[in-house]
């Protein structure tokens, strides 16, 4: 199946709120790499609140099976909602910006998450694949709650 | 207000009462030492940066002598806060609202159109214009501390042996220039502050806790992963080790509610390759004692009540609290100018795991600490227990040390609690009771 941007984002949004980690994790390249940037200002080799390879998203997925498993009732129930979604061309890859945010229901309270978003795509034979993703909250550096989903 | 304290026990209302959080602020959090920083935050003169102390909006500067100084961040004419962004550098600090301006060490420069006041007010400009600051500021191995009010034991008093612990953290840098990029992670932790120090040396808590992420690190390690996956899996599998493991490390108690707790097998310096240079360092500068930089002795040490540091991972927690009921936490990572990129990796790969606001480990925690503040009133009559360990507590000279799943660390911490609300200095350790020691 071929998939423009927009219909990526918009499967990998569904993906997470299904929980269905597998096939999200399959919309990554084998060297990926999944940050979200602990400040506004900062980079790679800084503290960050997630800076995960597909190996480390393996760890995080599985303690929250672990969690879903032992208590349910603290698991995080998501809806990701994509937005101004914009692609540009960015050499054999292609450049994708957009808007996301989370509503978050946990633990008997609702939480609100706001970041901008970029995915650096690449062609995998007939489909695109995620080789990196940026999620910029849009209080980053200000005091967080826990996260226990992912963007 | 003592009375709610017992040896092995303190009431639930400590946790949830309103009016014993602002007894904490005018007679705990503003009589005794705070951390707020650490003066690498401002390198050069002239740098500011936003910090708290005991709930109020702090500055921390450097003047143009290189002097550290902490300020309140209020302006003496009209109140308004003096810097708004979190950090910079400036060649004074001006008032947005009607621009006094002031030297960075806080004294009044100049007042526009200073005309407009009677003389009297002008000759008296120093005592109504300077910027406010802290009764007492002091530094030990660059952390800087600060007293709100009135008159105490000293920062080294206070400190007693928890200043070796800050020293050592130093002497990471031979030349003494260990630094922190800045304030890495804050959490805003909607629990009162006391059951977060309660977590930070309780080794009674990690297989039960951390069972998911225990099993998530076990399957990892059953695996090939990458380097920083591979060490993150480890570390997630530690929480999982066995009880003897937890009770073997120790734990340990001293005067003012210093606490700390040994290591557990995590690894040192020495055993990562790219690191070889760096220990060699660390040898030749310290002799033997550099061992206990290259695999430190202890896990976390607690300087109660608001800082702890792992010199193993070179990491600072600040702690803030902020309602009854709401907590902050900073976390500041140091960097080592003489040590390869590859120390700094491995902090960095720590921190992620353990001290991020999506910490696989710490939301469990987090977890647990909302969750008990949301359930202590259920029965706001009752007690809340920390006998554990108590038979194996033994005086050992100005420390008493227990077994690592001991909650000594927690008697320690309600004990000059206790004492500093009364008004005195627990400058002696936690009491041992000698009718429980065990034989």
């Amino acid at each position: 199946m071929t998939l423009d941007p927009g219909t990526l984002l918009a499967r990998e949004a569904q993906l997470l709120d299904d929980a269905d980690f597998d096939a999200w994790l399959a919309l990554y390249t084998q060297d990926a790499l999944y940050h979200v940037p602990a400040r506004p200002d900062a980079g790679s080799e800084d503290v960050s609140i997630v800076h995960a390879d597909l190996d480390q998203l393996g760890l995080f997925i599985a303690r929250i099976r672990s969690a879903r498993a032992h208590a349910p009732d603290q698991a995080a129930r998501t809806v990701h909602c994509v937005g101004s979604v914009l692609a540009e061309p960015a050499g054999e890859a292609v450049r994708v910006r957009s808007a996301l945010t989370v509503d978050e229901f946990r633990a008997g309270d609702r939480f609100r998450w706001a970041a901008r978003v970029e995915h650096d795509l690449v062609r995998a034979g007939e489909t695109l694949a995620i080789a990196r993703k940026t999620v910029r909250l849009v209080d980053a550096g200000a005091p967080t709650g826990m996260i226990t989903f992912l963007f | 207000m003592h009375d709610l304290i017992r040896q092995q026990a303190v009431h639930s209302r400590l946790y949830t009462d309103p009016d014993i959080f602002a007894a904490e602020r005018s007679r705990l959090f503003e009589r005794t030492w705070l951390c707020v920083g650490h003066e690498s935050l401002v390198a050069a003169a002239g740098d500011f940066h936003r910090v708290s102390l005991a709930g109020r909006e702090a500055l921390l500067t450097r003047d143009a002598e290189g002097r550290v100084h902490v300020l309140y961040n209020r302006c003496p004419h009209r109140g308004a806060g003096l810097c708004n962004k979190e950090r910079g550098s400036a060649k004074r600090l001006t008032c947005p609202y009607h621009a006094w301006t002031f030297e960075l060490d806080g004294r009044l420069m100049a007042v526009p159109h200073e005309d407009d006041y009677a003389s009297d007010w002008r000759l008296a400009r120093a005592e109504h214009g300077n910027v406010g600051r802290p009764a007492a500021v002091a530094l030990h191995a660059g952390f800087v501390f600060a007293r709100v009010a009135g008159a105490g034991p000293d920062l080294s008093t206070y400190l007693g042996g928890m200043a070796p612990i800050l020293s050592a953290f130093a002497e990471l840098s031979p030349s003494g220039r260990l630094f922190t990029p800045g304030v890495a992670f804050r959490q805003r932790v909607r629990a009162n502050w006391k059951l977060l120090t309660d977590n930070l040396n309780d080794y009674g808590h990690g297989p039960s806790t951390h069972a998911s992420s225990v099993s998530a690190g076990r399957h990892g390690t059953s695996r090939r992963l990458s380097p920083t996956a591979s060490l993150q899996a480890a570390i997630m599998a530690a929480n999982g080790a066995p009880y003897a493991d937890f009770a073997a490390a120790g734990t340990g108690s001293e005067a003012f509610g210093h606490s700390f707790q040994g290591p557990l097998a995590l690894g040192g310096l020495a055993e990562i390759p790219e690191l070889a240079g760096y220990v060699a360092l660390l040898r030749d500068t310290y002799g033997t004692r550099a061992e206990g930089l290259i695999a430190p002795d202890r896990h976390m040490s607690v300087i109660y009540p608001s800082l702890s540091v792992q010199i193993g991972f070179q990491y600072a927690k600040i702690l803030r609290p902020v309602a009854v009921d709401l907590t902050e936490v900073e976390v500041m990572l140091f960097r080592v100018p003489e040590a390869p990129d590859a120390l700094w990796r491995r902090a960095v790969a720590y921190a992620n795991l353990v001290n991020s606001p999506a910490s696989p480990i710490l939301v469990d925690d987090w977890e647990m600490f909302e969750r008990t503040q949301r359930c202590l009133a259920a029965e706001p009559d009752r007690w809340v227990s920390f006998a554990r360990g108590a038979p194996f507590d033994r005086e050992e000279g100005d420390v008493v040390r227990s077994i690592g799943t001991s909650e000594l660390p927690m008697r320690g911490h309600y004990a000059a609690w206790a004492a500093t609300m009364r008004g005195e200095w627990p400058d002696r350790p936690v009491r041992v009771n000698p009718a429980e020691a065990a034989e």
